[in-house]
């Protein structure tokens, strides 16, 4: 066997057609082992007909994936893939302990002790059957079978949609913990929170090309961010103090508050507040989303 | 053979109400022979009907409906019989495939390490275990049934009794593999059961017609129908056009199924 290649997925000139609809174009991805790929896009943006692709559920129109430096098509490549699909249908008659039994077997060398703890944590009942389960229930049926054989690669879509808080904080860690041992992680969203905390890079999809590849360091550079300091004393005269300062793009005032608005680094604004007197200072840190929407349009920023 | 069992407890329930109903059938057509048994007044009947008719109710030239051959024939063996077998071989082989696809489910099986050759092939192998399971059980019933009755009907060969119903299976099968291979091509479960029943219905239309107008010759030889009717198989066993020509076609079906299946693009 040739020596594993640090890409897991890389994908080159990916196409996908259906018809006259172009749902992915010429798409080159990569994505670097151990690492946690936030692949993100508005809905229809193409991310889903990447995923069946590196799957081999539909074969490219022109391009090829390779995954695990086979194919999708490759049974063997399979074996070491966890698939959680964004729309989810399971056998509805089979209970959770039919399913993993199956996919077990299909598998081939699953413990069935990680089965157990997986369904344990969730705290899902393996016995019922699937159609009697609530649509968070059977999302966990989906993570239980996706993570149960310690994939070297997952790919999830969509995977926290339908789950409450504190199950979303709980797949983070799992996916953390698959990190931890060594598993890359292929994560696919419509929303930028889902990702920003956990993903070490992101690629951004709109109408099937790639917008941008990234890390979400260098996202966060770019985002715009926003301060408010609190002062004592005129709030409009204090505010002077960040005219001309470099990286400042607005400064507003509001009672007692000065809002400033600045761009890539912020020392010079944090400098410029160490002149005024201020009593309380808020980091506004909610304009990564902001950015992630001006990909998303039509015009984006240079 | 993971997919294969898998699909045979899927369908454990399914089956066994089948298999209840047949026998309830094989019961009812059977058990009523002594009724009509030497019964003069019917077989003239039956013989004033039009030839198309006859053929509907599955009369013969040879064996009158009155005889146990001729009854078993009309009423089992070309009737009853494989339009049962066939209708629940196109259902189940039409889900094969198409049933997980239309579902949604069968993409998660897939991104398993199983080929879908695999997947295709195992669950066709279990089409044509419970098709064969099925007509052995109508088998069996008619040979105890006819045995329990005694007279002219329990003198009938037990060997072409369980041979007839094996010709009905194989023209079943041959429904039953279109299903399948029309659900692997397009992955849609309506449009697999219409195209094999529009087969066979087409089919039986071909015999009943070829019965009354025997000029049509080519019209006969495409009818699978005719090829399992031509001769009655409980009087002559079994022949190679009633059961090799459809075996023929099941594999091709089946083999063309799956090589498309394995190419195309999952809905």
């Amino acid at each position: 066997m040739n020596a594993p290649s640090d890409n897991v997925i890389e994908t080159r000139r990916l196409s996908k057609s259906f018809g006259d609809v172009h749902a992915v174009r010429a798409l080159d991805l990569n994505v670097q082992r151990g690492e946690i790929f936030g692949f993100l896009g508005p809905n229809g943006a193409g991310k889903t007909t990447t995923i069946r692709m590196l799957l081999d559920f539909i074969r490219p129109s022109s391009g090829e994936a390779v995954v695990l430096d086979g194919s999708g098509a490759d049974e063997r490549v399979r074996k070491r893939i966890g698939y959680l699909p964004g729309d989810l249908h399971l056998p509805a008659r089979y209970t959770g302990n039919e399913l993993f039994e199956l996919y077990a077997a299909l598998r081939a060398g699953c413990e069935r002790k990680r089965t157990d703890d997986l369904v344990e944590r969730f705290g899902l009942d393996p016995t019922r059957t699937i159609g009697e389960l609530s649509t968070g229930n059977r999302r966990k049926v989906g993570i239980v079978q996706a993570f149960m054989h310690r994939p070297e690669l997952l790919i999830l879509d969509e995977p926290t949609s339908g789950l409450d808080p504190l199950l979303q904080a709980e797949f983070q860690h799992l996916m953390r913990e698959a990190v931890d041992d060594g598993a890359t992680v292929f994560l696919s969203s419509h929303v930028l929170p889902e990702v920003d905390r956990i993903a070490d890079r992101v690629a951004i999809l709109r109408d099937g090309r790639l917008v941008v590849v990234s890390t979400i360091d260098e996202l966060r550079e770019k985002a715009r961010q926003v301060l408010e300091f609190f002062v004592n004393g005129d709030a409009n005269t204090a505010a002077r103090a960040f005219e001309g300062v470099p990286g400042v793009v607005e400064v507003s005032v509001e009672d007692d508050a000065i809002r400033v608005v600045s761009e890539g680094s912020i020392d010079a604004v944090v400098k410029a507040a160490a002149t005024i007197e201020v009593r309380r200072m808020v980091s506004l840190d909610h304009d990564l989303e902001q950015l992630f929407l001006s990909f998303y349009r039509e015009d984006q920023p240079e | 053979m993971i997919v294969a069992r898998r699909q045979l407890a899927d369908r454990r329930v399914n089956v066994m109400f089948w298999a209840v109903g047949m026998v309830a059938t094989v019961a009812f057509v059977v058990l009523l022979y002594p009724s009509i048994e030497g019964k003069a007044g019917f077989k003239r009947m039956v013989e004033q009907l039009p030839s198309a008719i006859k053929a509907i109710i599955g009369s013969n030239e040879k064996y009158s409906i009155i005889s146990p051959e001729g009854y078993l024939h009309g009423r089992l063996f070309t009737t009853l019989g494989p339009m049962l077998l066939t209708i629940f071989g196109i259902g189940l082989g039409a889900s094969c495939i198409a049933g997980d696809e239309g579902e949604g489910t069968l993409e998660l099986l897939l991104a398993n390490p199983v080929s879908r050759r695999r997947v295709a092939g195992q669950r066709y192998l279990v089409l044509v275990a419970l098709v064969l399971f099925l007509a052995a059980v109508a088998a069996v019933t008619t040979v105890v049934l006819a045995a329990l009755i005694g007279g002219s009907m329990g003198r009938l060969s037990a060997a072409h009794i369980i041979e007839a119903m094996f010709g009905s299976a194989c023209l079943a099968l041959l429904h039953a593999s279109v299903a399948f291979a029309i659900g692997c091509m397009i992955g849609k479960r309506s449009v697999a059961v219409a195209a094999a029943a529009v087969v066979a219905i087409a089919g039986w239309l071909m015999q009943v017609i070829t019965a009354s107008v025997p000029d049509l010759h080519w019209l006969a030889a495409i009818s699978p129908w005719r090829w399992y009717m031509r001769e009655m198989i409980i009087v002559t066993g079994l022949n190679a056009t009633a059961t090799l020509l459809p075996l023929v076609l099941c594999a091709i079906c089946a083999v063309a199924g799956i090589a498309v299946f394995e190419r195309r693009d999952l809905r």
